[in-house]
């Protein structure tokens, strides 16, 4: 699925958040979008998504304009949403947190597949989604949107929290994810590990977007960036 | 002995309404976040559903526990159609006020029609009398009040826990952006949770015909309790409703027989208590609100 994005603008009641997101995500690529605390990366995806709905700008996926659409509309579209938090819910079973999307399309993983891939949720169905640990939740998040059938992902920060082991396998998921043709827009604080998943990369600051820049051109510049990031 | 047995079975009886009641205002509240101060004059008028499909249409009172509960979440239906659905978006203050507006209205309209005295209804013929349970009689009215509300607390948890609309209930009390973010249209799910909501106050006020009076007022006292009800078990906990709601009225009745002047503020001090050692409910969960 192709994104594009142009000149998003978004406000928290009178304190402007994004002054000027520009962005495109070709099909089947994985971009990050990176920058420091409070640079507008959530609140970018949030808007894409359309929870977040005090905005201006042009939001489209594959020519389909999603800046008025409800987020059971873009979701329905082929859209998913992991957030910072993962978002599992403590009052469903994992199983449940599984299931409970609606199926956006004939892409949509079986739950077979998903177990093969992720055997834990498969051990641990009947417990409460919250009673997992950290990663677990994390790959419960991601399983789920893909059960939904989601041809676009939007994930955010996945790996913040997590182990170094637990790390390597979001990027294998993730690679995984690409293999398969899906589309990826990824927010990550993490420049080293956004080089080993994602294609190119999107430098935000102060709520715009001020730089596309290829893998190579981080690994030259990794010190400037850092700085930017605040590392 | 037996005095305290016989006061600990009203109270459970006191603590079926109370669970019903409870009920309907967590599974709303869960759903709209809105604290449906009209839940007291639904009861109300489930209860003159109950009197005026009996004495106008001649229709026996087991028709009336399933119509006249109906009625009332036709009414709910429409009332959340047509006033507070504009309101989500806004503070829930606004909520309450509407609703709060809404109850005096309702009352104030049925004590315009049937005055303050209320009206008589009396039990269905096949639920006079007493049973011999032990060596103690039981009213069989208030045995089948205890059963019929436990089989509907039961049941609806069982629809929220086991089903499938259940578990969209339970993802959209839980965090509604983020299920609306997987695709459900949680807005197509307010109106039924709403009407099923109120009507369970209904089926209380159907319930409670035969045992109280039948008056405009007679839900005005009872609300303010089960908010307090609502508030130890955790706004918007199931469970949490119904076995406070059950807690509580054995509570308030045994505290009658022990130290008759707390019955009356025995809810409140356990909800003041709960407020200050556990904020989140007995059954809430901290992140839920």
């Amino acid at each position: 699925m192709r994104l594009v994005v142009d000149d998003l603008q978004a406000w928290y009641g009178e304190s402007q958040a994004l002054r000027g997101v520009t962005l495109e995500v070709r099909d089947g690529e994985v971009v990050t979008l990176v920058g420091r605390n409070g640079a507008g990366k959530t609140t970018t995806l949030r808007c894409i998504m359309g929870i977040h709905r005090q905005k201006r700008g042009r939001i489209s996926l594959d020519g389909t304009d999603l800046a008025r659409l409800p987020p059971q509309r873009i979701a329905r579209l082929g859209v998913g949403y992991v957030q910072d938090d993962r978002g599992i819910y403590s009052t469903l079973s994992v199983l449940e947190n599984l299931t409970l999307p609606a199926i956006a399309g004939g892409d949509a993983w079986s739950l077979d597949r998903i177990f093969a891939v992720f055997p834990v949720l498969r051990e641990r169905a009947r417990h409460p989604g919250t009673r997992l640990s950290g990663g677990e939740q994390q790959m419960l998040a991601i399983a789920r949107v893909l059960r939904m059938g989601a041809r676009l992902l939007l994930m955010d920060e996945p790996t913040e929290g997590l182990a170094p082991l637990l790390v390597r396998r979001v990027g294998e998921i993730i690679r995984e994810i690409k293999s398969h043709g899906l589309t990826v827009l990824l927010v990550e604080q993490n420049l080293r590990f956004a080089t080993t998943v994602a294609d190119r990369h999107y430098l935000i600051v102060n709520g715009r977007t001020i730089e596309d820049l290829s893998n190579q051109a981080v690994a030259e510049r990794e010190r400037e960036l850092l700085e930017y990031l605040g590392v | 002995m037996e005095n305290v047995l016989l006061q600990a079975f009203n109270g459970l009886i006191n603590g079926a309404f109370y669970a019903l009641l409870s009920l309907g205002l967590a599974v709303i509240f869960g759903m709209l976040r809105v604290l449906n101060f009209m839940h007291g004059a639904l009861y109300m008028l489930g209860a003159f559903g109950a009197y005026l499909l009996t004495a106008e249409l001649g229709l026996s009172f087991w028709w009336a526990l399933v119509v006249s509960p109906l009625a009332v979440a036709a009414v709910g239906f429409l009332l959340e159609r047509v006033f507070l659905r504009w309101l989500y978006d806004l503070d829930p203050l606004y909520n309450l006020l509407l609703t709060f507006g809404l109850a005096l209205a309702i009352q104030d309209g049925m004590r315009l029609r049937f005055g303050m005295q209320g009206v008589p209804y009396s039990a269905p013929p096949q639920l006079q009398g007493a049973l011999q349970i032990g060596v103690m009689f039981f009213p069989t009215y208030r045995l089948f009040v205890l059963a019929f509300s436990v089989l509907v607390c039961l049941g609806t948890w069982w629809v929220i826990e086991r089903t499938r609309v259940g578990m969209v209930i339970r993802a959209a009390t839980e965090k509604p952006m983020l299920t609306r973010a997987l695709g459900i249209d949680v807005d197509r799910w307010i109106p039924p949770v709403f009407a099923f909501g109120v009507a369970l106050a209904g089926l209380a006020g159907v319930l409670a015909a035969p045992m109280r009076n039948v008056s405009p007022l007679m839900g005005a006292d009872l609300i303010i309790t089960t908010f307090a009800i609502v508030v130890i078990g955790g706004m918007g906990s199931i469970l949490g409703s119904v076995v406070t709601g059950f807690i509580v009225g054995v509570a308030a009745a045994l505290g009658a027989v022990y130290y008759p002047p707390i019955a009356n503020t025995l809810v409140f001090i356990l909800m003041a208590l709960v407020l200050l050692l556990r904020p989140q409910g007995l059954f809430g969960s901290a992140e839920a609100g």
